[in-house]
Order: structure tokens, then C-alpha cells, then sequence
């Protein structure tokens, strides 16, 4: 399957799990309500999350993971497949650490709202450090992947030099050309 | 020191306007042609670049409007900035490089110029231009009115009372931000522009680190005390969806995290680069430098949703001074005078950039579009253009009413993302996709987002109206492409997409 055609699948299948969502009966107060102590303050929905919302909402998070990394797919040069299996690689562990994390601050997120307890990994309750620190953090891997293969992956020398040839070949025909030499008339 | 705590800020407040003036001095001796104005003569650094490309990202919204979203929400906003990391990652890896090309081969002088020449079609050009200046009116407008806000708050605390019961009237604060701003955009173009956000971009990280560091010596505890605070009071707050939930969060970090490789003031800043492989070095900078002023979004925030609970600050009324108060409140007078300065700086640069791009479409990109060819004396026209957007927006701001201003100052990020995300970040890098699929596209985004906005039309679960134009706008894109005839390219841009 093309990039491209993965895009739309995973674009469609987004719009299913957003169509879902927004069809879903929203209880009253269901985005935020008004925190009793303070006028510019909102408190969470005083109804706790449903399953079928948290699982709406973690398919959603995956289809942008899935969608995100696609997009990145397309931005690698067609010049030369050399060093592929090593892009492929460095893609493929971007993504499981990227889907993990949104996973593991799903099921944090979860285990707090179903227990009296909120467990905290250091500053933070757990979900809120997958979150700020998991879901961050994952993407480095594709810019890791962008600054080490910047001349193997995005714009080989090769491709460069290609450029080149087609920028001169440009500037040549535009000097030559008739609307140029009116102009300099 | 703390007597004079009114008179240190203003002091460096004057001081960063000075300095703003003078780099509009120094780059109007470098600003010789159109090319120049708009395009830096292609000739940036790595540095330059790259903080000029975070410093245009993290706007006055940020700075003020971020720990008010958190102080009213709590970790809900959180997730317009968690996604940089991978929000830069997507538009490098799509825009950056292919950009900088296009820009290159064609010799392109806007974002409008490169699109017209990637589809062939001057109507996609134009519609591009269309949708880059209805949002730079609105975002300019929603920036001018930031900057005359706390340039009157300043005033007002020194000069208030000799001059009026009401303080320094707004009219005379938006005449003299924008004065300043005006005079080194129309003087220095777009090289005021880059140099200025050098300075502005250093100047919002170290304000960022203090304030962050400050927050956490505000409250017992630091950031463990902040969090045991909020969970006490309502663990949704702390939780990663704060007060709005699952669906609204996830779709902030949907139409932030790609809604990057749309932003015509970030994406022309790539064009800009001196040489193409400069590129993968501005990746990395431009995180780093982003994440750091993001500190001062999440700790102000917090730390004042966690002091006001606790009972040791006032309840404020309106959740946008929280930034403001905490500054008042909680840190010493040259720091305050420092963030100030360093707020005035982050809705600069993005003014900065807004008034460059809004003049481009209405001097060059909009008359190529229509009629084959841009405006004669086209430095002139940049220049009167440049005062013309100012002062267009600056009346906007004052006379449109606030909720026009806000309307469209929300419209702005939205609007860039769902128009420009699929023509030029997809486009850019699919040989398949067409003109038709491109002009649907932002025509869709424009009407869905200020259709929506404009009827106040609340999406269940907190879902972002942006983030549905921009999922509706790429579906449409892809699939109209898709099912189309494989357009014919000039052979120098397929080549270019070859590569």
C-alpha cells in the first residue's frame, strides 16, 4: 500500500472514531463545569469518563500516531533506497515507544479515575507524567532519525547535485529567455 | 528596589523598543530590493533560523493566554505544547527541506509563490494568498490588542491618575506599540524582522527558565506540592486531560501537532535559510528553544491555580491575568521588568512576521494571481502595504469589538492549519495531488472554521472546531486527489518531487 493511500486510511478511520465520539450522549458538564470556590476556575465533569469514551479516545490518539508517522514517510527522498533498513528500523521503534506511551497514560489515566487513589511517579500522578514526559519525549526519535540521516534519508548529495543542475538549467532559460531580454531592454 | 518596581519594568520595556528600532535602523541599510524584504535574500544562518522559527511560533497567546488556559482548565492546554517534539518533527520532515527547494528552483518570494508554482494554477495560489490574509488580519488584530493591554497596564501604574480617571486611553498604547513595531517591519522588512526575533527568542527562554523557577520557590513544595494541591481539589485538573476531557485534549494536540507544517509566518521563515542543509540542525534548536519558553505556560498556570486554592493569593476574576499577577506577586522587579519585556517580545515577533506575510499577499501574491504579474516598485508597495495592514488591524482591534477580535484571533491557528496543511505540507510532497484537491481544501477549512466560530457552534465532548476543518479539509484532499486524473507538472517541479 502507498503512503498515500495508507494516509487516507488512516484519515478515515479517524473520522470514524471522531464521527463515534461526537455521537456519543454527552452527560451534562461533560467538557468541564464551574469550580465552586473560584469564578475563573472549571472543575472536571462531575460524571467520570465511561469506558467507551477512554476507548474512543485512546483509538484516536493511535490514529494520529499512525497518520503522524505516515506523513513523515512521505518527506524521505526517492534519489536512493540506501540505508533503508536502518530508517525502516529507527521508524518502527519511534512508533511502538510513541503508541506506548499514549497507551500506558490511557491505562494510568484509567487506573486513577477507577481507584480512591492517585499514584504519582515524581511530581506528577502517573498519567500526567506519561504524558508529559512519555508522549514528549517519543517523537525525538523521528527528529533523532531527521539529524542523523539528513544526507542519507531526506537529501542525499546525489539528489543535491541534482537540484543544482535543475536551479542552473532554470536561470539559464530564464536569462535567455525573450520576456527576460525585453525586460533588460 | 521594590518602590520602583513600576518605573524598572517600563524602564525595560523602553528599552527592549529602543533596541527594536535600532535593528530597524541597521537592517534598512541591508534592504534593497523586494527579495530582501520578504525573503532575507535567502541568506540566514543556522541560529538566526531557528530562533526566529520558535520565536514566531510561541506568540503573545503563549505567553499571557497559556497560564490563563491553565489556570482556568488545568492540563487541558497542556497538550498545544507537549506536541512539539513531534509537531516540529512533521513539519521538517515534510516542509522544510522541500520548501527551501521549491523556493530555489522557482525563486519564490512567498509561501502564495511556491504554491502557485508546485500546482501550476494561479488559483490555488490565490486562494492560498485569500486564507493567509484573512488569518493575518485576525491573529495581527488579536496581537495588537495584547501588546496595547500591557502597555497600558504599565502605564496606567505609573501615569494613570495625572492623566484620566479610566488611565492612559487604549487608543494612545495601540498608537505607540505599534509605532515601533510598524517602523522596523516597513524599515528593516522581513531582516528586522529575524534579527529582532533573535533577540525576542533569547529573551522569552531565559524569561521562561526564571518565571519557571520562580513558580516552583511560589509554592511549598515546587511542582509535587502544585500537583498534591490540585488533586485534592479535583484530580481531573492534574489529570492529563484537565477540566475538558479525553476527545477536546486529543484534538488540541491534533491540530497543533500538524497544524505547524501550515503556518505560513513558521513555514516562510524555512524558506529563508542560507543552505539547504542547515536545515537539519534548526530541528533540534528550534525544539529546545520552544520547550524552554513553554515553561512559563505550564508553571504560571499552575502554580497560580495551586496558590489560589490553598487560599495564599486572591481568587482572580479573569483567568488571563494570572501571568500578570504571578509577575506582580511573585518575583522581583528586574525579573518582572525582564518577562514584560519578554511578553511585549513573543507577540512581536509574531506581529513581526504577520505584517511581512499580509504584505507579500496583497503586493505580490494576489496580483500575480489575478493578473500574471506583481505590483511595479514592489519595495515601495511592501512598505505601504506593511503600514496599511498595521493600521487596518490596529482600527480592527479597537473598533470590531472584542469578540470579533477574539473570533478572529482564534480563527488564525485553525484557519492556517486546515487551509495549509494539506496543500502545502501533503501537496508539496505527493506528485498526485491536484489543484482542484487543494482549492477544496481551503475552501472548505475557511468556511467550516468561521461558519462554525462565527454561530458559536459548541462541538460535543469539547472537540475543537479547528481540529474538524482540518481533518475534514485533509479527508477531502486526499480522497479528491486520489480520485482525480494525475495532473500534469512543469518538468523542473516534478523533478524537484523526484528527488
Amino acid at each position: 500500500m502507498s503512503a498515500e493511500r495508507l494516509l487516507l486510511f488512516w484519515l478515515l478511520l479517524m473520522c470514524c472514531v471522531v464521527g463515534l465520539a461526537l455521537t456519543t450522549p454527552e452527560p451534562a458538564g461533560g467538557h468541564g463545569v464551574p469550580h465552586g470556590d473560584s469564578v475563573a476556575m472549571l472543575q472536571g465533569s462531575p460524571t467520570p469518563p465511561s469506558d467507551r469514551i477512554l476507548m474512543l479516545g485512546w483509538l484516536f490518539g493511535l490514529t494520529q500516531v499512525g497518520f503522524f508517522v505516515t506523513c513523515m514517510t512521505l518527506g524521505i527522498t526517492r534519489t536512493t533506497s540506501q540505508g533503508r533498513g536502518v530508517l525502516l528500523l529507527l521508524f518502527a521503534v519511534g512508533t511502538l515507544l510513541y503508541a506506548g506511551a499514549m497507551t500506558m497514560m490511557v491505562l494510568a489515566d484509567r487506573a486513577a479515575v477507577r481507584s480512591e487513589q492517585v499514584a504519582f511517579i515524581g511530581w506528577f500522578p502517573a498519567a500526567t507524567t506519561w504524558m508529559l514526559f512519555g508522549i514528549w519525549s517519543a517523537p525525538l526519535v523521528f527528529v533523532l532519525a531527521y539529524m542523523i540521516g539528513f544526507q542519507r534519508w531526506i537529501i542525499p548529495p546525489v539528489a543535491m547535485s541534482r537540484f543544482e543542475e535543475l536551479v542552473a538549467a532554470n536561470r539559464k532559460q530564464t536569462s535567455t529567455s525573450p520576456e527576460t531580454a525585453a525586460d533588460r531592454a | 528596589m521594590e518602590a520602583y518596581r513600576s518605573q524598572i519594568i517600563l524602564g525595560s520595556v523602553a528599552l527592549y523598543m529602543l533596541m527594536c528600532i535600532g535593528v530597524g535602523l541597521w537592517a534598512m541599510r541591508r534592504t534593497k530590493n523586494s527579495h530582501d524584504f520578504f525573503m532575507a535574500g535567502r541568506s540566514l544562518g543556522i541560529l538566526v533560523t531557528s530562533v526566529a522559527v520558535f520565536s514566531s511560533t510561541m506568540s503573545g497567546f503563549g505567553f499571557v493566554g497559556g497560564p490563563g488556559l491553565v489556570y482556568r482548565m488545568g492540563m487541558s492546554s497542556i497538550w498545544m505544547v507537549v506536541c512539539t517534539t513531534v509537531g516540529f518533527a512533521l513539519s521538517f520532515h515534510l516542509i522544510a527541506t522541500r520548501i527551501r527547494l521549491f523556493a530555489e528552483l522557482r525563486d519564490s518570494i512567498s509561501l502564495p509563490d511556491a504554491v502557485g508554482a508546485r500546482y501550476g494554477s494561479r488559483s490555488t495560489a490565490f486562494w492560498a494568498a485569500v486564507a493567509i490574509l484573512l488569518g493575518v488580519i485576525g491573529y495581527l488584530a488579536a496581537q495588537i490588542r495584547a501588546m496595547a493591554t500591557v502597555l497600558k497596564n504599565l502605564l496606567d501604574d505609573i501615569l494613570g491618575t495625572y492623566v484620566s480617571e479610566s488611565g492612559i486611553p487604549l487608543e494612545v498604547c495601540v498608537a505607540v506599540s505599534c509605532a515601533v513595531l510598524v517602523f522596523y517591519c516597513v524599515t528593516g522588512g522581513i531582516i528586522a524582522g529575524v534579527y529582532t526575533d533573535v533577540v525576542q527568542g533569547i529573551m522569552m527562554v531565559v524569561a521562561a527558565v526564571l518565571v519557571c523557577w520562580a513558580a516552583m520557590s511560589a509554592v511549598d513544595g515546587g511542582f509535587r506540592g502544585m500537583s498534591e494541591t490540585l488533586v485534592q481539589d479535583d484530580p481531573a485538573s492534574i489529570s492529563p486531560w484537565g477540566t475538558i476531557g479525553i476527545i477536546g485534549s486529543l484534538s488540541w494536540y491534533f491540530v497543533f501537532a500538524l497544524g505547524g507544517a501550515g503556518q505560513p509566518h513558521v513555514v516562510t521563515k524555512m524558506m529563508m535559510t542560507k543552505k539547504v542543509s542547515d536545515i537539519r540542525h534548526m530541528l533540534p534548536l528550534s525544539i529546545i528553544g520552544y520547550s524552554f519558553t513553554a515553561l512559563l505556560w505550564i508553571s504560571i498556570g499552575l502554580a497560580m491555580r495551586a496558590l489560589v486554592l490553598q487560599g495564599n493569593h486572591p481568587d482572580l476574576v479573569n483567568a488571563d491575568s494570572a501571568a500578570p499577577q504571578f509577575l506582580q506577586s511573585y518575583t522581583n522587579p528586574v525579573l518582572a521588568g525582564l518577562v514584560f519585556a519578554g511578553l511585549l517580545a513573543a507577540i512581536m515577533s509574531t506581529a513581526d512576521s504577520f505584517l511581512n506575510i499580509g504584505a507579500a499577499a496583497v503586493v505580490h501574491d494576489i496580483p500575480r494571481a489575478i493578473r500574471g504579474q506583481s505590483l511595479g516598485n514592489e519595495l515601495f508597495w511592501a512598505r505601504t502595504a506593511t503600514v496599511l495592514i498595521a493600521v487596518l488591524a490596529s482600527l480592527f482591534s479597537l473598533y470590531a469589538g472584542e469578540r470579533m477580535v477574539a473570533l478572529l484571533g482564534a480563527f488564525g491557528w485553525g484557519t492556517f492549519a486546515a487551509a495549509l496543511v494539506p496543500t502545502v505540507a501533503i501537496g508539496f510532497n505527493w506528485k498526485r495531488a491536484t489543484p482542484l484537491a487543494a482549492n477544496v481544501a481551503i475552501i472548505t477549512s475557511l468556511s467550516v472554521n468561521f461558519g462554525l466560530k462565527f454561530f458559536q457552534v459548541q462541538l460535543p465532548w469539547g472537540f475543537d472546531v479547528g481540529a474538524l476543518s482540518l481533518l475534514l479539509s485533509l479527508t477531502l484532499f486526499v480522497s479528491i486527489s486520489l480520485i482525480s486524473k494525475p495532473p500534469q507538472l512543469d518538468e523542473d517541479i516534478e523533478a524537484v518531487m523526484d528527488l
